[in-house]
C-alpha cells in the first residue's frame, strides 16, 4: 500500500469524484419538507415531557432522560438533514435566470441554514415553526421555477401543519 | 478479443477520492485502483465518467445498457443517477 501511495505522489492518480453532480434533473423539496415537520415534532414532543412531581424517582428521571435524548437525536438529525436537501437543490438546481425572478432565494437559503442550526440550539416550538415556513416558501419557489403552480394540502402528520405540492 | 478487454487497453487505473458521498467506505483522500476489463454485478462500487469528469459510486440497477448509480452516504448523496454500460472506467478493487 505505501509502495503505491509513493508512485501516487509521483505519478498524480486521477480524480474520482464521490459527490451528486450529474445533471440528472431529479430533485424535490418534499423531503426538506418531512424533515422540517419532524423538527417540529420532536420540539413539541420535548415541549410536552412532564415529571410526575418535582421531586421524581430515579427510574422516571431515567426515562425522562433517555427519552430526551433519543428526541433530541432526531431533533438534530433532521435540522441537518433541512439542510442537506435545501442545500443540494440550491446548489444543484437553481440556476442564475431563476434569481431574477426570485432575487431573495439566495437570502432564503441563508436563513434556512442558520434557521436549521437555531432549532438545534434551542427547544422552540416558534422557531421550528418558522423553520417550516421557511422550507415552505422554498419548496413554492423550487415548483413555480418548473411553471407548476402548488397548492398546500394538510399533512396528516401529527404536526397537523400542511405540506406544499405542485398541483 | 474487444469484449474481453471491455474496449480498454489498460486494465488497472488509480483514483483518489474526492468528496464524501461514498462514506463511510470511502472517504476523501483515498486511492483506489479499478479493474477496467471487470464484468459489473449490482453492488460494485464503480468509477465512471460523466461530462469530461470521473465520478465514484456504487452500481445499485443494471437494466440492459442503463446502470443506475447512488452514493452510500445518503446525506450527502440524495440521488439516484442513471449512466449507460460504455460510461464505466472500471470496478474499485482495491483501496489504499
Amino acid at each position: 500500500m505505501k509502495f503505491l501511495r509513493i508512485i501516487d505522489s509521483i505519478f498524480k492518480p486521477q480524480v474520482a469524484l464521490a459527490h451528486c453532480d450529474i445533471p440528472c434533473g431529479i430533485y424535490d423539496p418534499h423531503e426538506a419538507q418531512m424533515a422540517a415537520h419532524t423538527v417540529f415534532r420532536m420540539t413539541a414532543m420535548i415541549e410536552e415531557l412532564a415529571a410526575s412531581s418535582d421531586n421524581p424517582d430515579f427510574e422516571e428521571r431515567k426515562r425522562i432522560i433517555s427519552q430526551i435524548a433519543r428526541l433530541t437525536k432526531v431533533k438534530e438529525d433532521h435540522a441537518e438533514l433541512v439542510k442537506a436537501q435545501v442545500r443540494i437543490i440550491w446548489g444543484d438546481y437553481f440556476k442564475p435566470e431563476h434569481l431574477t425572478k426570485y432575487k431573495d432565494l439566495h437570502d432564503l437559503v441563508f436563513k434556512i441554514m442558520k434557521q436549521a442550526s437555531k432549532v438545534r440550539q434551542e427547544v422552540n416550538p416558534q422557531q421550528a415553526q418558522e423553520l417550516l415556513s421557511q422550507v415552505q416558501k422554498f419548496a413554492q419557489i423550487y415548483w413555480e421555477t418548473k411553471d407548476r403552480k402548488t397548492v398546500r394540502v394538510k399533512s396528516g402528520y401529527p404536526t397537523e401543519g400542511e405540506v406544499v405540492l405542485p398541483r | 478479443m474487444k469484449w474481453f478487454f471491455r474496449g480498454k487497453i489498460f486494465p488497472i487505473s488509480r483514483f483518489a477520492v474526492r468528496e464524501e458521498s461514498m462514506a463511510p467506505v470511502f472517504m476523501p483522500g483515498d486511492h483506489v485502483l479499478t479493474f477496467n476489463w471487470a464484468r459489473v454485478s449490482k453492488g460494485d462500487v464503480i468509477v465512471f465518467k460523466s461530462d469530461g469528469k470521473k465520478y465514484i459510486k456504487r452500481l445499485t440497477k443494471i437494466k440492459g445498457n442503463l446502470i443506475a448509480v447512488s452514493g452510500d452516504n445518503v446525506a450527502r448523496s440524495a440521488k439516484m443517477d442513471t449512466i449507460e454500460k460504455n460510461q464505466i472506467v472500471g470496478k474499485v478493487i482495491f483501496k489504499y
